[in-house]
């Protein structure tokens, strides 16, 4: 029993896969980028539950102030590398339907849950233990879905709409340069829309506080003077309960 | 000056029993092993630069040097700027493009795990029965690397920063959902499940699809995206109904 377990342990480390740093396969390479990754991550704030369920209760733009330059850089980095030669593009496929499907799905995950994988890991490390059961769940249900879904999904669902692995430039046909600075000047545009309405919440949440912070204020003084009002009265009382009490002595 | 002075002697002790260790095994890596965990427990800077030159001196290789010097100034406040956090999130990208040849996508280790659970309890039903997993071999690779080295980052960022506190229930979720662990936990797995389920409909996950997608201008990227977006606030607004927009006191 355990000796089988155990050849089995051994059977899913590959030993080819600890040869340097470069590589598809290579676990260094993976560390390492991970490790860069997840100190992003955890800077940008990406991690939070706050920030990424703030993006769906449009009270905090953070994600998209990060994401704006992000797709910037990258795509431009990316196709001038590639003109170069340095690199070269592992485009994914397009199938129109599932990807609607996925998405649709996958944002609702990302409202309850409050963290995309990535970030599940990146909270883990950040002391989040909430993003435990969630790991647990994206295991189980990526297991779910090859177990049950597959064999029946696979040959219909997932050639719905199916387009194959071109980019815009190659279904318009044009040089991609083209494309790259059209959409340099959409997220640009954008990035400074969304700076913008996230710099406008701030500035009103901070009205808010400050609105808070005076209302709390004004309570404690009232309350303040209240007590000193009904001390008073009660002052008076005394007095005049003595003099009555006089008189009547009297 | 005495809780300054207090750490130094028990520190420099560390490094003492560190060598004596390296001597006894005639190796470097329990230099290396002690000085990140003297970082971890006292995060200063100089533990970061004393780990880095230990890394650089048993690996004979510059870069763990010269990242832990970067890494010593620009990881010590809290949050970086969102536009330069994008921006090196775009480098991220480009040096897994360049380094590792693959789009830097996270949710196949996840279902690389789950197959790898699965071969472990039966292997031949991995091997013959699920032609799924023929795609996501149960080998540990690249993408479990990585999810090891996103916890490690983020680990080691918010520890340096003094962000790291242990935390079951998120800040916003308490307030629109209320303080209960079971209730948060349970709804983390099951979105968690619904979230690897959508991930495999679709193809990929944030950084698989989304980003990876839309930065070579793949039509995928886009609709994944848009559709991402539109599940995330309907659900939001479902979900969480009158208590969406919470404004944190401060």
């Amino acid at each position: 029993m355990w000796e089988e377990f155990i050849s089995r342990l051994s059977h899913i480390f590959l030993e080819e896969t600890i040869g340097g740093f470069a590589g598809p396969t290579q676990l260094y390479g993976g560390f390492i980028i991970g490790l860069i990754f997840g100190i992003v991550l955890q800077k940008g704030r990406a991690c939070k539950y706050d920030v990424v369920t703030g993006l769906f209760r449009l009270n905090d733009f953070t994600i998209f102030r990060i994401g704006a330059p992000l797709i910037m850089v990258a795509m431009f980095l990316l196709f001038l590398f590639k003109d170069f030669g340095i690199i070269e593009l592992q485009v994914p496929k397009t199938i129109i339907f599932p990807q609607i499907l996925g998405g649709l799905l996958f944002g609702a995950a990302i409202a309850i849950v409050g963290y995309c994988p990535g970030t599940a890991a990146g909270a883990l490390g950040e002391g989040m233990l909430d993003s435990i059961p969630a790991m647990l769940g994206m295991i189980a249900g990526s297991v779910f879905y090859a177990e049950f879904f597959y064999s029946s999904w696979g040959p219909t669902l997932q050639t719905w709409g199916d387009v194959g692995r071109d980019t815009f430039a190659d279904m318009i046909g044009v040089n991609p340069w083209f494309v790259i600075i059209l959409f340099i000047l959409m997220t640009t545009m954008f990035l400074i829309m969304t700076t913008f309405v996230d710099w406008f919440i701030i500035f009103m949440k901070k009205l808010f506080n400050t609105f808070f912070d005076m209302t709390d204020a004004i309570e404690v003084q009232t309350e303040g003077t209240r007590e000193k009002t009904a001390s008073f009265i009660e002052n008076v009382k005394a007095a005049v309960k003595k003099k009555l009490g006089g008189k009547s002595s009297d | 000056m005495a809780e300054k002075k207090f750490p130094i002697i028990v520190v420099s002790f560390f490094y003492l029993l560190s060598f004596v260790a390296a001597i006894m095994v005639k190796s470097a890596w329990p230099i290396a092993v002690l000085s990140i965990l003297v970082f971890v427990i006292w995060p200063r800077w100089w533990g970061m630069i004393v780990a880095g030159f230990a890394f650089t001196v048993f690996l004979r290789n510059p870069w763990p040097l010269i990242a832990s010097v970067f890494f010593s100034f620009l990881g010590k406040p809290k949050r970086w700027w969102p536009v330069p956090a994008g921006i090196a999130f775009a480098l991220v990208e480009v040096l897994s493009f360049y380094m590792s040849e693959r789009a830097l996508g996270i949710t196949r280790g996840y279902t690389v795990m789950g197959a790898i659970i699965e071969y472990l309890i039966s292997p031949e039903r991995i091997e013959k029965e699920l032609e799924y997993f023929t795609i996501y071999e149960p080998y540990i690779d690249w993408t479990s690397a990585l999810i090891l080295g996103v916890i490690t980052g983020s680990f080691l960022s918010s520890r340096y920063s003094g962000d790291f506190k242990v935390r079951f229930v998120p800040e916003i979720w308490k307030e629109s959902k209320g303080p209960s662990i079971m209730k948060r936990w349970m709804w983390a797995f099951l979105a968690g499940g619904l979230m690897g389920f959508a991930a495999r409909v679709g193809g990929g996950c944030v950084s698989g699809m989304l980003i990876s997608g839309s930065i070579q201008l793949a039509p995928a990227g886009f609709i994944f995206m848009m559709s991402l977006w539109i599940g995330g606030v309907l659900v939001t607004f479902l979900f969480y109904r009158s208590r969406t927009i919470v404004i944190k006191r401060e």
